[in-house]
């Protein structure tokens, strides 16, 4: 999927996931001032446009954007749905499902998709969330058509057959194994997310545990696929050298006909607050570094009561670990040198309540507890002395120029146009988030810190080597 | 937060796993007849430093990427070297401190990167057109920051630090613990067979002098090659790059590194390591990147096991069919002194050796009778009608770029790729694969828990 390109060798998937969300929406802000002093270069004209949002009379919502740089064409279907629907038990079941969709449909069997897909030099992938899945395709512009005639068929009649659930159940869980189980630092994420959600539907991981993969059945999947895969509850977007009405009038015909259905009512859970802080201690024998997490409880852009908080958080992130000098990696890095990595993270798009987490990697000699006091500090001092204007006005150039590096992507346009559809909000939110950006002052960044970074209403999981004292593991620090 | 994931594994696995930047041939070089590519610019400055442009004014914003021959490969009996040298070209410079370097970019929102794998050391920085002050101040600072590097002791200690953090990350995995020892084995003592990252012992060992040296040698006018791509006119860019050249030093030519040898004989190594899933990579020493056999292999890769399609036969008989990985893919690397053909694969030790059988035969069985007419057919359309896809964003174009520069591919390359890929017949796929992949003279690298293991912990174990 899009985020390919900003993995770095560096550092850790997860971390790069996040970061990615993070620009794609804290960062896709920002009239752009900037881009007023050259007149003539197209750069980030008005959206609304180019983009145009549709829905067909069976509740298909879709979203065309015009954008003629690229002689390739996105095409993503979103479904909203995702981990955080799933019932305890049978966890993971979105994602399998998802697996399941490339097993082939009623009029393309096999890996027929696949096949078609490729032959045309498409690269297709699709991805699995708390709150929404999604299937893409990359393709030359004028072979579109090609992918809305195969995301309809298995919108309306994935097979779902029970000869290929085993296998494919058995991929799922290598998967877990790959990205989870042998990774210390995703796998103490694991019992840390479940930690600070205690009762919210994020508390389970995406990939589902692994006792609950070992019984998820056909039965399960062909359930969850007939509850939620309606076009009522789907979004198409496109992206690329494409005419709007021309891609309205493919998507009638390949997904017009199929049927709405009636949907089952979300119900929008609580959350246990602030009762203390939550400590957890992980042991690895694979880990060699310690490495600490922490997270603070706060609104998401979609539960807070008054968005006007979630902006200022945004900044307030940005601040911390939003670009090479903001103040984490300054002053624990450079300066102060106790931490070989640091980063925050703050995803507001989401449909129940959202973390903003930091994680560090202590240096040599520098303790876990050393690391938390140091971060700490940093919060208090956010707490108490307001930013200066010169350090507000950094922040939101770094939210400017970032927008405008994220447009070269089609596919990160396309992300953020679907992933804010499929929330609950409108992709138009990217357009207001400039300006909503644009006005937090430092009063407000100072006011949000002392509300929510506070100490009542914190996570922290340490995760530590385990001492083996085996010889077996004697590569481990060549 | 880790919570997304993907049906298809993503081919960055296979990069962080093989330490080679280039996601190799499967991955990268394709092209077609009907669309218009980038243009390539191309010139030499003053200074005899060859320049690569193309223009692309969609977007206000340029990239300029300045390509060393400075890899990990230059290491000599020093492994990290070509690393930290990189590393610590953002860590101050002559007059600036680190952190006035971060801020002034920061406040220019230009974006400045350094990377480093077995053949080239790269510095990056991408910034606005929009302002011409900040065009001109940022691409200013960012030439006095790669070559006037203070490498002050300080900074270097902090970042040997960085280093042997980073490479133990690393090796709590069982992806980077497969990765490490798989160079060993296959390049032996070839100066590819070591991490960029280095050891631990030998990252100690590193000081200033060194790194000094380091850069005198393979920071020079005579070693690096500049690409630009972004919204510049060739006037400007022909003004940027002159302004870039005329600060290097001349230097002197760098000497050229022997060609790995080719593997002669099948090797197994088996590490133990606290996993429930045993990581296996497999392969032996490859091609350069002027192969005569360049473009058969890459039809015979996409048909065995480019991890870019969801139909090689890897995919569909190891996964699909069995269900034994979520990933498993094959590729060719780029390197100056001959690549790797790896095999990647990872699952559960209890079906380790059954997968490992299963693999060998699919191997064997496709090196005896090579690809069927239908799967040549197939993929040559694949290769074709992807190779645009290639240069959708500038930073993708970029990359297209740096690779063909570096690795000195005709400047008509892209052009003529398509007629390449059209002209292999399947007799030449059959035959190169014969001649580049050998069944019986394998380097294996098992990493997995030990037999009958007593060390695995609770925390791995599965519920």
């Amino acid at each position: 999927m899009s985020t390919k390109q900003y993995y770095s060798r560096n550092t850790t998937r997860q971390i790069i996931h996040r970061t990615l969300i993070v620009c794609l929406l804290i960062v896709s802000i920002v009239r752009p001032a900037i881009a007023t002093n050259k007149p003539s270069s197209p750069t980030l004209r008005n959206l609304k446009a180019i983009t145009h949002r549709y829905i067909l009379p069976n509740g298909l919502t879709l979203i065309v954007r015009e954008d003629k740089r690229s002689p390739a064409v996105v095409s993503q279907v979103w479904y909203r749905v995702g981990s955080s629907d799933e019932q305890p038990g049978i966890t993971g079941i979105a994602h399998l499902l998802e697996h399941m969709m490339f097993r082939g449909s009623e009029h393309y069997p096999g890996n027929q998709f696949a096949r078609l897909i490729a032959e045309q030099g498409g690269y297709e992938n699709a991805m699995t969330d708390y709150d929404y899945t999604m299937y893409f395709q990359v393709l030359q512009k004028d072979k579109l058509a090609l992918s809305f005639k195969l995301e309809a068929d298995r919108m309306a009649h994935a097979s779902l057959e029970a000869i290929n659930f085993e296998k494919e159940r058995e991929v799922v869980m290598e998967e877990r194994r790959l990205r989870v189980d042998n990774q210390p630092k995703a796998l103490t994420q694991e019992h840390f997310i479940a930690t600070a959600y205690l009762a919210n539907p994020y508390h389970t991981p995406v990939i589902g545990w692994m006792h609950d993969l070992k019984h998820l059945s056909i039965t399960d999947t062909r359930q969850f696929y007939k509850r939620w895969y309606a076009p009522n509850n789907a979004i198409l977007v496109v992206v690329g050298d494409v005419k709007a009405e021309q891609v309205l009038a493919l998507a009638k015909h390949y997904f017009g006909s199929i049927p709405k259905r009636p949907l089952p009512l979300k119900v929008s859970p609580g959350e246990l607050f602030a009762v203390g802080k939550r400590v957890l201690s992980v042991f690895n024998p694979a880990t060699s570094l310690p490495w600490v997490t922490i997270a603070y409880q706060l609104p998401s852009r979609l539960t807070a009561k008054n968005p006007s908080e979630v902006y200022a958080l945004i900044a307030l992130n940005t601040v911390l670990g939003g670009y090479p000098s903001s103040r984490l990696p300054q002053n624990l890095i450079k300066a102060q040198k106790i931490v070989s990595n640091i980063s925050s993270h703050y995803a507001p798009y989401q449909r129940y309540n959202a973390l903003l987490t930091i994680e560090a990697t202590p240096s040599k000699g520098h303790s876990i507890d050393e690391v938390l006091h140091a971060i700490h500090q940093e919060i208090t001092q956010l707490q108490t002395q307001r930013i200066s204007p010169q350090e507000l006005s950094r922040v939101k150039l770094q939210m400017i120029a970032n927008r405008i590096y994220q447009r070269t992507s089609i596919q990160g346009q396309a992300f953020e146009i679907g992933m804010l559809e499929a929330i609950g909000l409108s992709w138009e939110e990217s357009e207001t988030l400039v300006s909503s950006i644009n006005a937090v002052t430092a009063k407000q960044i100072q006011a949000v810190a002392r509300r929510y970074l506070d100490d009542r209403n914190i996570t922290i999981a340490k995760l530590r080597p385990l001492t083996v004292t085996s010889t077996s593991y004697q590569l481990k620090d060549k | 937060m880790f919570k997304r994931y993907h049906s298809l594994c993503s081919i960055c696995l296979l990069i962080v796993a093989l330490g080679f930047n280039t996601p190799a041939i499967s991955a990268k070089l394709k092209k077609p007849i009907h669309h218009t590519l980038p243009q390539i610019h191309h010139w030499t400055t003053k200074q005899v430093i060859q320049v690569y442009f193309i223009a692309e004014h969609s977007l206000p914003i340029v990239d300029i990427h300045l390509v060393f021959k400075a890899g990990s490969a230059y290491d000599g009996k020093l492994p990290g070297l070509a690393q930290l040298t990189n590393r610590l070209l953002i860590e101050g410079s002559k007059n600036l401190s680190q952190q006035q370097i971060a801020v002034k970019f920061d406040d220019m929102a230009a974006q400045y990167r350094t990377s480093v794998n077995r053949d080239m050391a790269v510095v990056t920085l991408r910034t606005l057109t929009t302002i011409p002050k900040t065009l001109v101040d940022s691409i200013e600072l960012f030439g006095k920051v790669v070559t006037q590097a203070s490498f002050l002791p300080k900074r270097i200690e902090q970042q040997k630090e960085r280093q042997r953090s980073t490479l133990k990350e690393k090796m709590e995995q069982p992806s980077g613990v497969a990765a490490q020892a798989f160079y060993r084995d296959l390049y032996v003592d070839h100066p590819y067979s070591h991490d960029p990252l280095g050891h631990a012992l030998t990252i100690d060992a590193l000081t200033r002098e060194h790194i000094l040296q380091f850069y005198k040698n393979y920071y020079t006018a005579r070693n690096v090659i500049i690409c630009i791509v972004g919204d510049l006119s060739i006037t400007q860019a022909h003004h940027v790059a002159q302004n870039l050249s005329s600060q290097f030093p001349i230097g002197q030519p760098i000497t050229a590194l022997h060609k790995a040898a080719s593997t002669t004989d099948s090797q197994e190594t088996f590490i133990d390591f606290p996993t429930n899933q045993t990581h296996m990579l497999i392969g032996e020493v490859g091609i350069t990147p002027q192969e005569a056999d360049f473009f058969p292999l890459l039809i015979s890769n996409t048909i065995l096991g480019n991890s870019n399609t969801m139909v090689s036969r890897m995919f569909n008989q190891i996964r699909n069919q069995q269900g034994l990985v979520y990933h498993v893919s094959s590729h060719f690397s780029l390197a100056d002194y001959r690549g790797a053909f790896v095999i990647a694969l990872q699952t559960r030790n209890q079906q380790a050796e059954y997968a490992r059988k299963s693999l060998k035969q699919l191997l064997s069985t496709f090196v005896e009778q090579g690809p069927t007419k239908e799967e040549l057919v197939a993929a040559k359309s694949y290769l074709i009608n992807h190779w645009p896809l290639n240069f959708t964003d500038n930073a993708s174009i970029a990359n297209q770029l740096t690779q063909l520069a570096f690795y000195q591919y005709p400047i008509d390359f892209w052009e003529n790729y398509n007629k390449n890929i059209q002209k292999v017949t399947l007799e030449q796929v059959k035959q190169a694969t014969a001649r580049h992949i050998h069944p019986d003279k394998l380097i294996s690298v098992i990493v997995r828990a030990a037999p009958a293991s007593t060390n695995r912990n609770t925390i791995l174990n599965e519920h």
